[in-house]
């Protein structure tokens, strides 16, 4: 689903077709985006896979400096491409046969067991009084905070090469044209999410009616979703997994206090006299 | 690449306030709404340990090091816990003051030589002590978490994922929404303050347990 079907949707469920009160200043994208990052957060359904050279002699990475949309990672593995340069043909694949162009590191050689395992610095003491200095191919990597990223041993052979496959944040919506990353199924989620936000100028009761329905249904496809990549992810043996939103509470998150908002008494059924 | 500019946050910001743009907002100015991001961004880092650091510096691009002889270190600026201290690459493992004790009566007097274990919190809490002093001079590399860089009106970036970085948005209404004015909205800020928690929640599930 395109942006401006995104937007033409939430425009009417406002009650503003032509978005001159609400989405006069781009106010409806804005909010498409932040549901899409929320949804890509919760739920980690966006991955990509890339490669990182590893320095020789450097332990330590901060990896939002090098990646922007850097989430978590999921997997890390050594590439065994040796070669240093860019293939002659059209390859989409790395473990090709060296081209004339392509030049072979010194010393580097296809690792044999190329997965690297999740490590903590905790682990790593036990396993290794001398941790930050010993060298050699990386068996394992660790991650602290949001991207301060080791691999253990540190590699000095210039030229070797992770394929790091990570969690990532979706490319801002822009474009009438442009389509939200997060699957398919999932955009009219972003239509719920876009509403609730949206109302959260207004308060009162129409805030309140917004985050009871919407932004349920909203929280409700984000669970729904995070299930799905939890069950795939565990399948494919990825180093992190989504949120648990399955026993998780979050009937807060959409019903607002009572004494706040002026709430209609709801009438009991059957009605008895 | 740069960290996140949360200057990108304000039109859906002033858009939840009721405001075209920022030079609309009449309850409130960009400089109170930066410093509830600031205070977002302490709460995070001093709770959930998600700014990891090992490349201290001294401020003129030069890493920390250790001096032959010299025992006690100053913590670098921001710290909020010291995960690993690093003498040339090997890590010096952390003990308490009856430990070092145990280990060596003299050890607040011990002879040079290579460092083995390092305490925490000498002097009150400025210092790192190690022992024994080292007896030459080496890398000094301190794998710490550090408190989120000061957020305002004239240092906007922080260093958070980008699909983060709404958490600073709803704590700028929600903080905006609660202050007393005439825009006070209590079930805005009720709201903004439980979607906090959910980024709480993500926030503990992705990078609460690094250690």
């Amino acid at each position: 689903m395109q942006l401006s079907e995104l937007q033409t949707r939430v425009r009417e469920r406002l009650g503003d077709p032509t978005g001159a009160y609400y989405d006069a200043a781009g106010d409806v994208i804005a909010a498409l985006n932040v549901a899409q990052r929320l949804f890509a957060l919760a739920t980690l359904c966006l991955e990509t896979t890339r490669e990182f050279e590893f320095t020789p002699g450097v332990t330590f990475y901060r990896m939002l400096r090098e990646w922007a949309d850097w989430i978590a990672p999921l997997r890390v593995r050594l590439s065994s491409d040796t070669t240093a340069g860019n293939d002659a043909e059209f390859d989409a694949q790395k473990a090709d046969n060296a081209m004339f162009n392509e030049q072979a590191y010194a010393g580097l050689v296809a690792p044999v067991k190329p997965k690297l395992l999740p490590v903590r610095l905790s682990d790593l003491s036990a396993l290794d009084d001398n941790w930050g200095a010993t060298t050699g191919p990386p068996t394992n990597y660790g991650c602290l905070g949001f991207d301060l990223f080791f691999p253990y041993p540190t590699p000095v052979i210039s030229g070797t090469q992770a394929l790091i496959t990570y969690a990532r944040s979706p490319v801002a919506l822009a474009n009438p044209k442009d389509v939200p990353e997060i699957p398919d199924p999932d955009h009219n989620a972003l239509v719920d999410g876009a509403v609730a936000l949206v109302r959260l100028r207004e308060g009162g009761q129409e805030f309140r009616q917004a985050v009871a329905g919407p932004f349920a249904a909203y929280l409700g496809a984000i669970q729904q979703r995070a299930r799905a990549v939890r069950t795939r992810s565990l399948a494919q043996r990825l180093d992190k997994l989504p949120l648990e939103l399955e026993k998780t509470d979050l009937s807060k998150l959409m019903r607002l206090r009572a004494d706040l908002v002026p709430g209609r008494k709801e009438t009991a059924w059957p009605i008895t006299t | 690449m740069a960290d996140y500019d949360l200057s990108a946050l304000i039109p859906f910001v002033c858009s939840s306030l009721n405001a075209a743009t920022a030079a609309d907002l009449e309850h409130w100015t960009t400089r109170e709404l930066y410093a509830y991001a600031d205070d977002a961004g302490s709460r995070i880092s001093m709770s959930f340990g998600v700014i990891a650091a090992a490349d201290i510096d001294d401020g003129s691009g030069n890493l920390l090091r250790a001096t032959a002889g010299q025992a006690n270190y100053p913590y670098p600026e921001n710290q909020t816990g010291l995960v690993a201290l690093l003498f040339n690459g090997a890590p010096l493992k952390p003990a308490t003051v009856a430990e070092l004790e145990a280990l060596d009566d003299g050890w607040e007097e011990a002879a040079a030589g290579a460092p083995t274990h390092f305490v925490q919190n000498w002097l009150g809490e400025s210092l790192v002590r190690i022992y024994p002093p080292p007896a030459t001079n080496g890398a000094l590399t301190w794998v710490l978490y550090q408190e989120m860089p000061d957020i305002g009106a004239t240092a906007t970036t922080a260093p958070v994922p980008a699909a983060l970085a709404d958490l600073f948005a709803f704590a700028m209404i929600g903080g905006a929404r609660r202050r007393e004015s005439d825009a006070q909205m209590p079930e805005a800020a009720d709201f903004c303050d439980q979607v906090g928690k959910f980024y709480d929640m993500i926030l503990g599930a992705y990078w609460g347990g690094g250690i």
